[in-house]
């Protein structure tokens, strides 16, 4: 069922190659990041050294401004470090351009947010097409055919012409996984996937994400929950902007 | 599943954009449209004007030269069209006389010519009636029968020089595009045959002769130098050249000012579409803030910076091609009104009210190419917001920061909370209230300049009554001596003064490069009897005239214009009635727009034409200088002079004169105020817009407002007065700059109708009428964001994101 989910390589687009070492698919390298605010200097990330497998869990908890979501940015290339290096596969994302940065990130990692992040004015179908369409991934008639069969697997393929504003807040987040994965990316980067969400929706999402790996995907995933944190395969604590600990754990949720 | 699904989804995002904001979109749409219909209203109106008003000039194979003398007769034609380049020549007999039409005296000039049915030069076309005219009948323009209201088969009463009255039958109506129709002359025109005038006992030689050339010859300075040639051969063969002139090659007499009139209109047009654009601005900024995460979220599934340029850009052109589906019908029809109403004010026929392929192209480029110029600076200012910029903001906007007027506001403790926030509100968003005061106050700075123009119009034309300052201009049949008239006309009750002008045509006579004399322009020569006149002229430069004075001449601005080589001091050699004689300049004056005159002593001009101390034409001064008076007065002169014997012509009243210019100022204004009232409407369309999105941006903040306690006439006050704070504010800026652009505009205006630069006198009715109107704009423009966010619910607001 899941074996749509087929791509595991990183693809490079020819700029910022970079030799990959062992089977890290993400590896941040010192990376700091500091912000310049009114108040002053601020360090969201300090000196942090990490490393993930290619099909591995990963979960990153932390208290509110620890700098989780700043570390995932980093991954993501949403924001990029101050120092140090950050290599997702053989590119090194840190020296993309921002047009470089867009096109190779629609294409590798799909991104699933708290608040979810579907364009209101598009539908459940159309919001799923549209990584496709500025991607230029298959054609028109494959991308719909696609697109109605991610709904499927989230199990919403009887929402796909309503608006987002139409279905529920859990809906919604199924949705924006289905998204995320409209171009097969490899990594799916998630920011506090269920925060938003209630304790059943939650274990749903969660049954998601495990079939994901289930299929080759490497997922990292923000979260507060540490019930859900003991699930995956691996938990990167940070604190202050430091990884103060990295657990592994012993199972992951079956799918 | 539904095909229409397969076109991708940025195209739905595009036309969901559209339709999800339709007053957003609807106010984007008519602000382009109003812009685009300003401007292609006035291109389709100059296209269908012009070109039909110089079509059916050239239809009638019109003159290129008119020379005026006397008397000509039938050999003076055929000795003309025996001359090389020429075609054709028609000679004309012209008398000036009073008619009586529904019991009213009327100036009228009577036109005959040799054969109606065999005219070659400046053709006139019958419209109504039995054609060719037959004695005893009149047949009038048909822009004399609108002025008149007359009425075929009707008789009217003509008076002659003697006092005698002959009955004539209107026969008939002509087309004439060669004559200046009456509501611009004052002057009714009648068409008779040589016969009727020798009927009526007037002479029936030409006064001038019409010449229509080869088509090859189109060059003005070649006219010029045949038209010399005509007039020396006919000077030769012993007939009396008093002057002439040469109508630019195939253009009809008004086609050069409604050109630059449009011009003038169209740079109005362009403005009203550039401060739409402006609108665009505002808007798209908004659009763009407003859709900052959705951007972000583009950028993360993969679309490029271009990518996201191009599809807001796309959005933009959709609202464009909507704006040029709205506009064009209505520029047609606001474009054929102006059309209409230029073609009946001068005379001439639209053929077919037409929307020419180019226009229209340029409407669709117009409509497009600036609201995408607008809109890319805030969209590309956009693009470049970063993925994490976008998804990390929300809530309450807490980028506001306390500037100066923010603390002075504070510190106002006279002024209750919803006036200080509608002041601190109206001042939050810098660049859009720039934005948006510029759009009103370009249109108010415009609105005054045009009260303006309309005040200096006025001005102007006081100056130059002023300037004569007679009542009634009573014109002779034949010279007769001043002082006999001075004494006939002071018997009349109401009669302050008299004066008794010399008149001559005058044309400059310098060397030409090849040593041959040629001809300069020319210009009359007003003589009034120096030391009694009541002529009080403006001196520029150098001085008056002098009682001894014999050969000096003080000429007017515009003769300047037209000679500027001339200088106080110099001497000129100029050409009256065929005798070359040497004049002094002694200074220069203002006579008034486009007025191309000199002013020499009486008794030297009056013995130079051989009439010593008598004179054609008798101004006369009444103590009250109303209408009335002065038409009464002009009727006692007449008869009083009739009974001593004296032959008249015509007359007519000082007051007669100000209501026909008058009425052509009021068209020039009209047709400005009218781009204007486009102007204002933009004007207003960018403040609704501008406080629609400022209440949307606000929603939040209303909303908490309520939660506090305010009631729905305190928010809607909030957004009412931030936008009469914005309409005030427009106000006091465009008072300052309506100064240079009222001296532009007068200038332009001055020296497109009167080849002069009108001076400006500034209108305090325009700068009150603009702080009504902009107050008004203000309030409307508020009404309907100030209805939505009094219907804004605290549970609404708290969960807008």
């Amino acid at each position: 069922m899941w074996g749509i989910f087929s791509s595991v390589g990183v693809y490079n687009n020819g700029n910022g190659a970079h030799p990959r070492e062992e089977n890290h698919v993400i590896d941040l390298r010192n990376v700091t990041k500091v912000y310049h605010t009114h108040a002053g200097e601020f360090v969201a990330l300090q000196d942090i050294n990490l490393t993930i497998e290619q099909g591995e869990f990963v979960a990153v908890l932390g208290k509110s401004g620890s700098g989780k979501s700043t570390l995932i940015n980093m991954i993501t290339g949403i924001d990029r470090p101050t120092e140090g290096e950050v290599y997702v596969g053989d590119v090194a994302a840190h020296t993309l351009s921002e047009n470089q940065m867009a096109r190779w990130r629609g294409k590798n990692i799909g991104i699933v947010f708290q608040f979810f992040q579907l364009l209101p004015t598009l539908t459940v179908l159309q919001n799923i097409m549209l990584p496709m369409d500025f991607c230029k991934m298959y054609g028109p008639r494959e991308r719909e055919e696609r697109g109605m069969m991610l709904l499927d697997l989230v199990g919403l393929a009887r929402h796909a012409h309503k608006l987002p504003t139409a279905v529920s807040g859990g809906q919604q987040q199924r949705v924006a996984i289905a998204r995320a994965l409209a171009n097969d990316p490899p990594i799916v980067v998630a920011d506090e996937p269920t925060g938003n969400l209630d304790s059943r929706t939650a274990e749903h999402i969660f049954e998601i994400f495990g079939k994901l790996i289930d299929d080759g995907k490497t997922v990292v995933m923000v979260t507060h929950d540490h019930d859900l944190a003991g699930r995956v395969h691996r938990t990167v604590h940070i604190a202050d902007g430091e990884i103060v600990t990295e657990q592994q754990e012993a199972l992951v949720p079956a799918s | 599943m539904r095909a229409s699904i397969r076109l991708a989804p940025r195209w739905y995002k595009i036309l969901n954009d559209v339709l999800e904001n339709k007053a957003r979109t609807i106010l984007v749409i008519l602000a382009i449209a109003v812009g685009v219909i300003a401007f292609g209203s006035v291109f389709i109106a100059r296209e269908m004007a012009v070109t039909d008003m110089n079509q059916a000039y050239r239809a009638t194979h019109p003159p290129e030269i008119l020379i005026y003398g006397s008397p000509f007769d039938q050999s003076t034609e055929r000795t003309i069209e025996q001359m090389q380049h020429v075609d054709g020549a028609q000679g004309w007999s012209t008398a000036w006389l009073k008619m009586q039409y529904n019991g009213e005296w009327l100036n009228i000039d009577l036109y005959a010519v040799r054969d109606f049915a065999d005219m070659h030069v400046g053709l006139i076309e019958p419209e109504t009636g039995d054609w060719p005219p037959d004695t005893r009948e009149i047949w009038f323009e048909r822009a004399t029968v609108e002025f008149l209201g007359a009425e075929p088969g009707k008789s009217i009463t003509i008076e002659l020089p003697d006092g005698t009255r002959r009955e004539l039958t209107v026969a008939g109506t002509v087309h004439d595009i060669n004559a200046v129709p009456p509501n611009l002359s004052n002057w009714p025109q009648g068409y008779v045959t040589l016969e009727t005038l020798d009927w009526l006992g007037l002479p029936n030689e030409y006064s001038y002769v019409a010449v229509s050339l080869e088509d090859s010859i189109t060059d003005l300075e070649q006219i010029e130098q045949i038209r010399t040639e005509i007039s020396d051969r006919l000077e030769r063969y012993g007939y009396r050249i008093w002057g002439g002139y040469s109508p630019a090659p195939g253009k009809h007499w008004a086609a050069d000012q409604v050109e630059a009139f449009s011009l003038v209109l169209a740079s109005i047009g362009a403005l009203t579409l550039l401060l739409s654009g402006f609108m665009v601005i505002n808007t798209v900024s908004s659009l763009i803030m407003q859709q900052k995460r959705q951007i972000g979220m583009m950028k993360t599934v993969g679309a490029t910076g271009g990518q996201v340029f191009s599809l807001y850009l796309l959005e933009i052109c959709v609202l464009g091609l909507c704006a040029v589906l709205v506009s064009i019908p209505l520029s047609l029809v606001l474009g054929s009104i102006f059309a209409d109403t230029i073609a009946g004010y001068l005379n001439f026929d639209i053929e077919q009210f037409r929307l020419a392929l180019w226009i229209l192209l340029l409407q669709l480029a117009a409509a497009l190419v600036v609201p995408v110029l607008a809109a890319s600076l805030p969209i590309f200012r956009g693009i470049r917001t970063t993925v994490r910029e976008a998804v990390s903001d929300y809530g309450i906007g807490m980028d506001v920061k306390q500037g100066w007027l923010d603390v002075l506001l504070t510190r106002a403790r006279f002024l209750s909370r919803p006036i200080l926030v509608s002041l601190q509100n109206a001042f939050r968003r810098k660049g859009r209230m720039a934005i948006t005061l510029i759009t009103l106050t370009i249109a108010g700075s415009i609105f005054m300049s045009v009260f303006t123009l309309q005040h200096s119009l006025m001005q102007e034309l006081d100056r130059v009554m002023e300037l004569y300052g007679f009542d009634v201009q009573v014109m002779l049949e034949q010279p007769y001596p001043i002082r006999r008239l001075e004494q006939e006309a002071m018997r009349v009750p109401g009669v302050d003064h008299v004066e008794g002008w010399a008149f001559v045509w005058a044309q400059r006579v310098k060397p030409g490069e090849d040593t041959e004399e040629i001809e300069g322009g020319g210009f009359e020569i007003l003589a009034p009897p120096i030391g009694e006149t009541y002529l009080d002229p403006e001196i520029l430069e150098g001085r008056w005239l002098l009682p001894d004075d014999e050969n000096a001449l003080v000429v007017s601005t515009a003769v300047l214009e037209q000679e500027p080589d001339i200088k106080v001091g110099d001497t000129v050699t100029l050409d009256i009635r065929g005798k070359e004689r040497e004049w002094l300049i002694v200074g220069f004056l203002n006579a008034g727009p486009g007025k191309r005159v000199a002013y020499a002593n009486f008794p030297y001009l009056s013995r130079l034409t051989g009439m010593p101390g008598r004179v054609y034409v008798l101004f006369v001064f009444t103590q009250e200088h109303d209408l009335q008076t002065q038409q009464r007065v002009a009727l006692a002169v007449e008869e009083q002079l009739k009974d001593a014997g004296i032959l008249l012509s015509q007359s007519l009243t000082m007051q007669e004169v100000a209501g026909a210019n008058i009425a052509q100022f009021n068209l020039l204004v009209g047709f400005l105020l009218s781009m204007t009232v486009l102007l204002a409407i933009v004007g207003g369309l960018g403040l609704t817009s501008t406080m629609s999105l400022n209440v949307l941006e606000r929603t939040r903040e209303i909303g908490v407002m309520r939660a506090v306690g305010a009631t729905n006439g305190s928010v809607r006050s909030i957004v009412v007065v931030e936008g009469a704070v914005v309409g005030l504010l427009s106000w006091l800026l465009a008072v300052p700059l309506s100064f240079p652009l009222a001296i532009g505009l007068c200038t332009a205006i001055g020296n497109v109708f009167f080849e002069y630069s009108l001076s400006s006198s500034f209108s305090l009715v325009g700068i009150v009428y603009w702080l009504a109107i902009s107050l008004v704009i203000s309030i409307v423009a508020c009404l309907i964001p100030a209805r939505r966010a009094v219907r804004i619910s605290v549970r609404e607001a708290l969960a807008y994101e």
